[in-house]
């Protein structure tokens, strides 16, 4: 391949030479200079909306104020990131966009994490210098994971074109022209009424509190959390995620490396793990067989009910989301016991390895599994609403890990408590599992291993 | 010697616009005929020569636009024709359209031939229904012809059809990339660039837009040869321009000047042209549309020529001459003139979506009486931050009639400040202050 030309040019005394059509915004970013973004995405192609990337131009064919993000760098150009001109500018645009926005940053979900706040705080606007009207758009809070406050809309859509280009789901457009101009689902319906697919991606792309995640509102603010790198055990998608924690508990899943990352969250991966989290299983519950109510037990007495009643005839199922470490261990429980071990997608091949068994030992990792209880369900209707499991209760005997009292677990006569992948360090599918948050309650699958040694 | 033309118009009205024998009876045709046995390169060096500069406002040189095109390897490459007609008080291409549909197709047929395109798609602006009829009969008479089709006046491989695309209503769509997105089907909001139209248009396919004004142009170069087009203007542009006169004139009508020939003044007040206002003495003219500027008495000696009205800094742009007598307030007009472009705003980038209601809520108080001293600062400092920093030409023009009032006529925008209207059109009371 003939070697490609390159250009040079300056950007704030910094000499650069980078390939053709390279935008003045990444060349400044390869040499340390950092230029303010509302619209821009990465990955993306420019939009050129929201014109605060502005820079001054010198030198070249052109000369003045453009946008860095669109402009590709030409020889001979002498960028000027901060100059007079193009604060000036900045700040204009900033007035603009305070001008149509709601200001109660106190109250804000994105206090503290807003780009329209830092950047304001940078180029010291404190408040609008205009008096005029306002964006009359009503509040929407149907979408049953997040809100949508038009008020706080600063137009850059990002939204939009996640939802476009990202997602490839079409659901936000925009509508109107002019300074009527907002963002909005078909017909301007409330956004539960819509085609929307909840994947939340739009949630994360808003660089302001327009669109906020529910447990956003109360929960927390963006300086009291934590960030752990893990991996969606889900499904086999393996989407790489990072788990928002605050004070040991989980209140949202964010995209590792940022939207235009191969594997984005779906709806499931996004929100049912964090709202499923109710009705866990903490002690060891052995089933009354006079009443059919789960009774707590210590965990002596659960675990050798459990190795006594595991023998050939025993099946070891489990789940696709154990992560591999888990296997290992429902492998050495399966060998001492004499016992066959499985895998299961899904609680219908469940069903199938269960047939002609004769006792049944489930490690159910499935946290989507125990969402039953949780909120809006149709959501995630893969595991819980459309299996009937009832057929368990015809085993002799079943055992179930599981983190939460999820289907299966109801029909078990001992339950032990298991950890959900939030908790445990392991390896699934070649990615890392990290533990963003520990439980004060011991792993049943760990402890059954070591009791069976 | 005659003030007005009959070069670009000959014929105008006198056959059955849409028949072809009667057009070719006329001349028509005749520039294609040459042009097909030309070499790409003798007619781009043609065009450069004949000086022809866009008709549509931004006065681009058409040699140069074409140039860039011929350089571009990708095909298929697409012709469009932008008859989105938009700025207020411009009203040539309607007669262009409704009268000379030929002219138009014929020389959208030369740049398929030249540029080897083999679709030409023309916008048309949804309110020229009637002239999407007229037109649509042309192009299928044309095809009846053998002049559009395939294998056009036989020859093999010269294959050209024009589609009419009816335009939406918005004004931003005469702004060439967002004209291209509404022909592919999507909201008329303007791209980022670049990449140029050239490479990435219609489609993602390189694609020339072009006025139509521009195309008719291409009738006469071919035809008479490029030395006769550049002969009716000046130096640095050549040819006629259809003007269109309005507002307070007693001639008010659409004509065809030769570039350079006449003067603003002969624009306004020769009875062949404009004929002078009525009663009462002018005031100001609007120059080339909303987006264009405004200019005063004291420059009615100005030829009308891009480069001669520039230097006064005012333009042609699309050919608009709205004439105003001392009856309007500038101030008012002004806020008229911002009140369109608030409307027409697509509404994309920050400083055109917000930053126009602001500079109109800005004008408004100056003319309900609600001014506060420094506003008249503030405004030409707010216009002059719009038009540097949008996207597109539309915010890029809105500053362009304010900040020509400001430099002549400043006094009257500080006196709307202290409440008062030289005028005494503006109703000062509205806002609460009384009359000084």
């Amino acid at each position: 391949m003939p070697e490609q030309k390159k250009i040079h040019l300056t950007i704030d005394g910094k000499a650069v030479e980078v390939a053709p059509e390279t935008t003045v915004l990444s060349a400044a970013a390869s040499v340390g200079v950092e230029i303010p973004t509302l619209c821009y995405m990465k990955g993306l192609p420019p939009d050129g909306s929201c014109r605060l990337c502005v820079v001054e131009i010198f030198g070249g064919r052109k000369k003045g104020l453009f946008t860095a993000c669109g402009e590709h760098c030409a020889e001979g150009m002498d960028v000027h990131t901060h100059s007079e001109k193009v604060v000036e500018a900045r700040r204009f645009i900033l007035d603009l966009l305070m001008s149509n926005h709601k200001e109660h940053c106190f109250n804000c979900p994105q206090n503290g994490d807003c780009r329209l706040q830092s950047y304001c705080m940078e180029y010291g606007v404190s408040e609008t210098s205009f008096v005029g009207k306002m964006i009359n758009k009503a509040f929407d809070g149907s979408s049953p994971y997040f809100n949508y406050d038009p008020k706080l809309c600063i137009m850059c859509r990002r939204c939009q074109r996640t939802c476009e280009s990202v997602t490839g789901k079409n659901i936000i457009s925009l509508n109107g022209r002019g300074f009527r101009t907002r963002m909005s689902i078909p017909y301007d319906h409330a956004w539960r009424e819509s085609a929307c697919g909840i994947c939340g991606s739009c949630v994360e792309a808003c660089p302001v509190g327009a669109l906020s995640t529910k447990s956003n509102t109360k929960n927390y603010r963006q300086w009291e959390i934590r960030k752990t790198s893990t991996t969606c055990t889900l499904c086999d998608k393996a989407c790489q995620i990072d788990l928002v924690t605050k004070n040991n508990k989980v209140l949202d899943i964010r995209t590792t490396g940022g939207l235009t990352s191969k594997n984005l969250p779906c709806s499931r991966g996004r929100y049912t793990y964090w709202q499923s989290l109710e009705n866990r299983v903490n002690t060891p519950l052995i089933k009354n067989a006079d009443t059919g109510s789960f009774e707590p037990a210590d965990w002596g007495t659960a675990l050798a009910l459990i190795a006594g009643k595991l023998d050939k005839k025993s099946i070891v199922a489990g789940s696709v989301s154990t992560t591999e470490e888990e296997q290992s261990s429902l492998k050495d429980i399966a060998r001492s016991a004499g016992a066959r071990d499985k895998v299961f997608g899904g609680y219908t091949e469940l069903l199938e390895i269960a047939e002609g068994a004769k006792t049944l030992l489930v490690n159910d990792t499935d946290m989507v599994s125990g969402c039953r209880t949780g909120r809006y369900c149709s959501y995630c209707q893969l595991y819980c609403d459309t299996v009937n499991v009832s057929a368990l209760n015809e085993l002799d005997f079943v055992a179930v890990i599981s983190p939460a009292m999820s289907d299966v677990a109801k029909t078990a006569d001992v339950v032990l408590p298991g950890y959900s992948f939030a908790e445990l360090a392991g390896t699934f599918n070649g990615h890392a599992v990290n533990p963003a948050v520990s439980r004060n309650v011991k792993n049943g699958l760990s402890e059954l291993a070591t009791f069976m040694k | 010697m005659s003030k007005t033309l009959n070069i670009l118009t000959e014929g105008m009205g006198l056959y059955d616009a849409t028949d072809v024998s009667a057009y070719k009876e006329h001349g028509g045709y005749a520039a294609l005929e040459k042009v097909i046995a030309m070499e790409q390169k003798r007619i781009l060096d043609e065009l450069i020569e004949a000086q022809l500069l866009g008709r549509g406002g931004a006065a681009y040189p058409a040699g140069r636009k074409w140039s860039q095109m011929a350089k571009i390897p990708t095909f298929p490459k697409y012709i469009v024709c932008n008859a989105d007609e938009g700025e207020p008080g411009t009203f040539k291409d309607r007669e262009l359209l409704r009268d000379m549909p030929l002219k138009v197709i014929e020389g959208m047929t030369i740049a398929g031939r030249t540029l080897r395109a083999e679709r030409g798609f023309i916008y048309i602006r949804g309110e020229y229904r009637k002239l999407q009829r007229v037109f649509q009969k042309a192009i299928d008479n044309a095809a009846a012809a053998g002049c559009l089709g395939r294998n056009i006046m036989g020859i093999e491989g010269f294959n050209y059809t024009i589609t009419i695309v009816s335009g939406g209503g918005a004004y931003v769509c005469g702004e060439n990339s967002a004209l291209l997105n509404s022909i592919e089907g999507k909201a008329g909001r303007p791209r980022i660039k670049p990449p140029h139209l050239a490479e990435v248009g219609v489609y993602s396919l390189p694609t020339l837009v072009n006025n139509v004004e521009s195309y008719a142009d291409l009738t006469i170069i071919f035809s008479q040869g490029a030395a006769y087009f550049k002969e009716l203007g000046v130096e640095t542009s050549g040819g006629t321009k259809l003007i269109s006169i309005c507002g307070h004139v007693k001639n008010p009508s659409a004509y065809e000047v030769g570039l350079g020939k006449v003067t603003l003044n002969d624009i306004i007040n020769d009875p062949e042209l404009g004929g002078g206002t009525i009663d009462r003495p002018l005031k100001f003219y609007h120059l080339g549309g909303q987006s264009g500027p405004i200019g005063f008495p004291e420059q009615l000696d100005t030829a009308y020529d891009h480069e001669s009205l520039k230097a006064q800094g005012l333009t042609v742009g699309s050919g608009a001459v709205v004439v105003m007598d001392d009856s309007v307030c500038l101030v008012d007009y002004c806020r008229k003139v911002m009140e369109f472009f608030t409307f027409e705003s697509c509404g994309k980038c920050t400083p055109c979506r917000i930053g126009t209601t602001r500079a109109l809520e800005l004008l408004t108080a100056l003319c309900e009486g609600r001014g506060e001293e420094g506003d008249t600062d503030r405004l030409e400092e707010m216009v002059k931050q719009i038009a540097s920093l949008s996207a597109c030409g539309l915010g890029q023009a809105c500053d362009k009639a304010i900040m020509s009032c400001l430099k002549r006529r400043r006094e009257e925008f500080l006196a709307h400040e202290k409440g008062f209207c030289p005028t005494g059109s503006c109703n000062m009371t509205k806002g609460g202050a009384s009359i000084a």
